[in-house]
């Protein structure tokens, strides 16, 4: 098993059944395929939809796409709505998990994820409102 | 009879001026318009600030607006994803001002709703408190 696979088969061991979670963009969203046995979630993507489901192989969907621009299915109980109110569940504290890249990561647990100065600065997209419901 | 909400690309591009602000749809150029972005391309105006998500794609979106050369400023929370806009923003040749999603969405709703403003938690302790504080 590569490391990306280790690291997400164990991120997943995090979610409780029930859960409404908030995959980042990138090595996040392995985490979709490693949800242990009895666990039923339901997974948000931020840019507005409830019941995200994999990403699809083949032609890019224009009309479902998830934060990070890739093509996605929606589950039949699913929903789409505007961005505004995807980050009222996620500053209302209404996501149960996150699972957040980051740059950097200190023993308390703050994370570095939008800027190295002078060197990288991708922007903070929601990653900021995800952590801010603590 | 109401008027009808259609209108041409000509009487579109009547509305572009140099200097103005633009706010465009889309997640990382899906849902751009990239037919009225073509528009702007042509019609060649310049110094505009917009107003998006993210920062496009290199020659997608309003990546092409910013390959162009056309945008003094963008207003987004994430540019990772375009290159282009890296490289003209560490030239010095592009303004931004990177604003959490979640804020930066509640700010244009707030604003076209006819509030003064939003409380928000997201940022604080940040650099982005400072630069809310200085906008």
């Amino acid at each position: 098993m590569e490391i990306k696979q280790i690291i997400a088969r164990r991120a997943a061991l995090e979610l409780e059944d029930g859960n409404l979670v908030n995959l980042g963009i990138g090595l996040p969203t392995l985490v979709a395929d490693y949800l242990p046995d009895g666990i039923d979630v339901v997974f948000q993507s931020e840019n507005g939809m409830t019941g995200m489901g994999h990403p699809i192989l083949g032609p890019h969907n224009r009309n479902f796409t998830n934060a990070g621009g890739k093509s996605i299915t929606i589950q039949p109980y699913g929903a789409c709505f505007d961005t505004v109110f995807s980050f009222c569940l996620i500053r209302g504290g209404h996501v149960h998990t996150s699972v957040l890249g980051t740059l950097e990561v200190d023993q308390k647990g703050n994370i570095a994820n939008y800027m190295i100065p002078g060197k990288y600065v991708p922007g903070m997209g929601g990653a900021m409102d995800l952590v801010s419901c603590h | 009879m109401p008027k009808s909400k259609l209108t041409s690309l000509d009487e579109f591009k009547l509305l572009l001026k140099d200097g103005m602000t633009i706010m465009v749809g889309g997640n990382l150029t899906d849902g751009t318009p990239e037919q009225l972005i073509d528009a702007v391309v042509d019609s060649g105006v310049k110094n505009l600030t917009l107003i998006n998500n993210d920062g496009g794609l290199p020659q997608r979106g309003i990546g092409k607006l910013v390959a162009n050369g056309q945008v003094k400023k963008l207003i987004a929370s994430h540019i990772g994803l375009n290159p282009i806009v890296d490289e003209l923003m560490k030239k010095g040749r592009l303004e931004v001002e990177l604003i959490p999603i979640g804020t930066l969405t509640e700010q244009i709703r707030a604003k076209g709703a006819g509030l003064g403003g939003i409380l928000t938690k997201t940022g604080l302790g940040t650099l982005v408190q400072e630069w809310a504080l200085m906008n």
